[in-house]
């Protein structure tokens, strides 16, 4: 084992050297940047492990997400059947970029600015830039991991696609590696600049609507481009789909990524040549800026980001009806303890913010896309033939919800509070699974249901609506329901978030995709008539209520032994 | 011409949005001296340390060591600076071992300068049999020690230290203040915050009391003693009482009492 993890390090020392040399010419310390860089990875991995022995059956975080996305990008190698393999190529980078700019989003960005390691190295004889390039190393180091989980299958696959070349891996790999850097970069660069412009609370605000705002960017973008390109080649946009015409679609990062698999496939010209050089062009000098400019002074922007605000915490007070409602719907303090904590971190915790709500939108925004495309704007009508899409969009939502939900429950900034539910222990711990439970239909169930009613009444009218929407909130909690029971153990924001678990939280959203196709396929073919949807919610509601005793029976708020006695093993 | 003081702070002041948390603070501290300085909760102690040591910019004021001005990029001081947080300060995946060799390759000590020296300070501090455990399963006190062996590693001159005894058992806690005599007789300036007086009191060489962000009382005891007349206070806990405290202790512990029933 210690061989094989000597083995590692000298690997890993290896690939450094030129990246150090490089580094060092833009004023970086060589010996702290390594430093910097092994004690991070270190801390990560080990940081992966505490978590994982927390709930024994708990695979590795990172492990599991890397699994997650080869599987993912498993089920889109499967285009290269059926697509030309430029478009293939060009689809899948998009995709790639899109899903790789948001896992630095929420998961590694957030290694970028680390308010806690200022008391580690904030007063000793590190410059800004050093440390930052440790940082960046280390998400990019990320980055290139899932950037391989993501792009080898497809890669591989490519060479089976129309008018592919087995030099397809060759070339489509490391472009897509560069494009994966060149995301990260950019996601990086608006972390930078973002903490140079806004200080202490107001840059713990901004990250947040910015991540929010980017992770819609990249969302819309992996629904739109690969719908662009497919209507590109089938030549409805009047344009080539590729080879030496240019088009305005060309200043589209993906586009220049992909130049190289065009060149492959269709020979050099000056228009694949050009993209191919401002592709590497632009990573490099982005990486460049970002070291020699916007690293300065980091150190100090990040500690003061992490100076807590002394303004008090605002209180909005109550409305008077309020307070009976809820100890209606909360009946035993326990349950109010429980409610009143999952919402105040909810709305307060800074990790949980910057990583359930940008998630939240992958759930909240694919579906219009498809809104637009099918029916110009208008989502069908719920018992004609075109059933199924009409039921997709209320289903695909509050189906998606719990599985992002429940994937980032257990995570906070605020884990080190875990001792204080051990200390008291909980007298029926039932009750505090009908709490969580209650707090997410409260927050998020429900105000969305309400939100899809007001929307689709005014096409279906508001009898309908209501049907169908009752109908995909019962799919969504029973879901809700199904995956409580099956994977969630411990109090909700007790456990520390490890590096990898967000990426595996977005994973589990993206193949929670066929679960959601096979709710819309029954829907397709047993909810022909009002009455069949009156059945069916008849049918859902009581399987709801029942699977709801059951999983409060069944649930456990102790997440397991800890294993943090265990000797260091792991990069040592 | 007479030796620069080791610290020298003027006009510190420190805004957080609007809250004022030090308010034209200033004192010298000369080389060899163990300064202690005290102060209330939420008094701005912490705040004076974080700005001296580098991690916090002030609003105004200006702080230099040995006469030069104090610049956070000025890595050569930096070196010359240790300092024993009173929070955190460390990654708990760590071993206490690797945290020292981090610490230690961070100033560039040689390879084999880093291993004698993170060994030495685990042996001496009795963490032997520990170093090779993760950070996060040591004691309070097994902490300490090695925040304090990471805060001295590299033989700095000007050492701040922010409750270092807390969690430390009393045979490491006299280790400890016999060992910062010893630094201050070598020649090293030492920041001694603390709220346990009586340490300071045996301790340092001159206190510094503050309250509200401004210096209310500077001097070695005897000094302290005679800036409150006819009170009859001897001990530091007694003139720090009356300096900074405004309430009967005897009537609030009553109404804590009273609440816990």
């Amino acid at each position: 084992m210690r061989t094989f993890q000597a083995l590692v390090g000298k690997i890993i020392n290896k690939m450094l050297g030129p990246i150090v040399s490089g580094l060092a010419r833009l004023g970086v310390d060589d010996r702290q940047y390594r430093i910097l860089l092994v004690t991070s990875l270190r801390v990560d991995f080990r940081g992966s492990a505490q978590v994982l022995s927390l709930p024994r059956r708990e695979t590795s975080p990172l492990g599991t997400a890397l699994a997650i996305y080869a599987l993912y990008s498993l089920m889109l190698s499967f285009l290269a059947f059926v697509l030309p393999a430029e478009l293939y190529a060009r689809i899948i980078l998009v995709f790639g970029m899109a899903i790789l700019g948001m896992v630095m989003l929420i998961d590694f960005g957030v290694t970028l600015v680390v308010p806690g390691d200022i008391g580690i190295v904030g007063w000793r004889p590190v410059s800004s830039r050093t440390y930052f390039a440790a940082r960046l190393t280390n998400a990019l180091f990320y980055i290139v991991i899932f950037s391989l989980a993501l792009h080898l299958i497809p890669s591989l696959f490519g060479m089976f696609s129309k008018g592919s070349s087995v030099a397809f891996p060759i070339v489509f790999l490391p472009s897509a590696l560069l494009g994966s850097l060149f995301t990260a970069g950019v996601v990086a660069a608006s972390y930078a600049a973002l903490l140079q412009l806004f200080r202490q609370e107001r840059f713990r605000d901004v990250v947040n609507y910015f991540q929010i705002a980017l992770m819609i960017l990249f969302v819309v973008a992996s629904q739109l481009f690969p719908r662009l390109e497919g209507s590109i080649l089938r030549g409805r946009m009047g344009e080539a789909a590729g080879g030496t015409a240019w088009s305005w679609w060309d200043a589209v990062p993906p586009r220049w990524f992909a130049a190289p698999v065009e060149m492959l496939l269709d020979g050099p010209s000056a228009r694949t040549l050009l993209l191919s050089v401002a592709a590497v062009l632009s990573t490099v000098a982005l990486f460049v800026a970002l070291v020699r400019t916007l690293s300065l002074s980091y150190l100090e922007r990040i500690g003061e980001a992490g100076i807590p605000s002394a303004k008090p915490v605002e209180r909005r007070s109550r409305p008077r009806w309020l307070g009976p409602l809820l100890r209606c719907f909360f009946r035993s303090p326990e349950e109010r303890a429980l409610f009143d904590f999952v919402r105040k971190l909810l709305a307060r915790d800074r990790q949980v913010r910057l990583r359930l709500y940008p998630t939240l939108t992958f759930v909240l925004l694919p579906a219009l896309p498809l809104l637009l495309e099918r029916n110009g704007g208008s989502p069908g009508s719920p018992f004609g033939g075109d059933s199924a899409f009409s039921v997709f969009l209320p289903l695909f939502t509050l189906g998606m919800l719990p599985a992002v939900l429940l994937a980032y429950l257990p995570f906070s900034g605020e884990s080190q509070g875990e001792w204080i539910f051990e200390l008291t222990g909980f007298e029926k711990p039932s009750r505090v699974a009908a709490a969580i439970k209650k707090c997410l239909v409260l927050y998020f169930f429900l105000p969305l249901a309400l939100a899809m009613v007001a929307f689709f009444a005014f096409f279906w009218g508001l009898a309908n609506a209501a049907g169908i929407v009752l109908f995909a909130l019962l799919c969504g909690l029973l879901l809700l329901e199904m995956l409580f029971m099956l994977f969630f153990r411990g109090v909700p924001f007790t456990r520390p978030m490890a590096s990898g678990r967000s990426a595996a939280g977005l994973g589990y959203v993206l193949v929670a995709f066929p679960v959601i196709g096979l709710f819309v396929g029954l829907a397709h073919f047993f909810l022909k008539t009002p009455g069949q949807l009156l059945l069916a919610v008849l049918i859902l509601l009581p399987v709801v209520f029942l699977l709801h005793r059951l999983s409060n029976a069944r649930y456990s708020p102790h997440a397991g032994p800890s294993a943090e006695d265990a000797p260091v093993r792991l990069f040592s | 011409m007479a030796e620069a003081p080791a610290i020298e702070v003027s006009g510190l002041k420190k805004f957080y949005g609007n809250f004022l948390a030090l308010d034209q603070v200033s004192f010298t501290v000369p080389r060899g001296q163990i300064l202690g300085y005290l102060g209330p909760n939420g008094a701005g102690k912490s705040t004076t340390v974080n700005i001296l040591v580098g991690l916090l910019a002030r609003s105004s004021g200006a702080v230099s060591f040995d006469g030069r001005t104090y610049q956070r990029e000025d890595f050569a001081m930096r070196r010359r600076i240790g300092y024993v947080p009173e929070t955190g300060g460390f990654y708990e995946s760590l071993s206490g071992y690797e945290f020292l060799q981090m610490v230690g390759r961070l100033y560039h000590l040689e390879e084999n300068e880093v291993e004698r020296k993170a060994r030495g300070f685990l042996e001496l501090f009795e963490l032997e049999r520990s170093m090779h455990q993760r950070l996060a399963t040591y004691s309070k006190g097994m902490r300490q020690k090695v925040l304090i062996s990471a805060a001295l590693l590299h033989n700095p001159d000007l050492i701040f230290m922010d409750e270092p005894l807390t969690g430390l058992d009393a045979h490491t806690a006299l280790l400890l203040k016999e060992l910062i005599r010893q630094m201050a007789r070598e020649g090293k300036t030492v920041f001694y915050c603390s709220h346990v007086l009586d340490v300071v009191e045996r301790l340092c060489d001159r206190v510094i009391i503050l309250d509200h962000g401004r210096i209310v009382a500077d001097g070695n005891l005897e000094e302290l003693r005679r800036s409150i007349p006819q009170s009859g206070t001897t001990t530091l806990e007694e003139i720090f009482k009356r300096l900074t405290s405004e309430e009967d202790s005897g009537s609030r512990v009553e109404q804590f009492t009273a609440l816990m029933r």
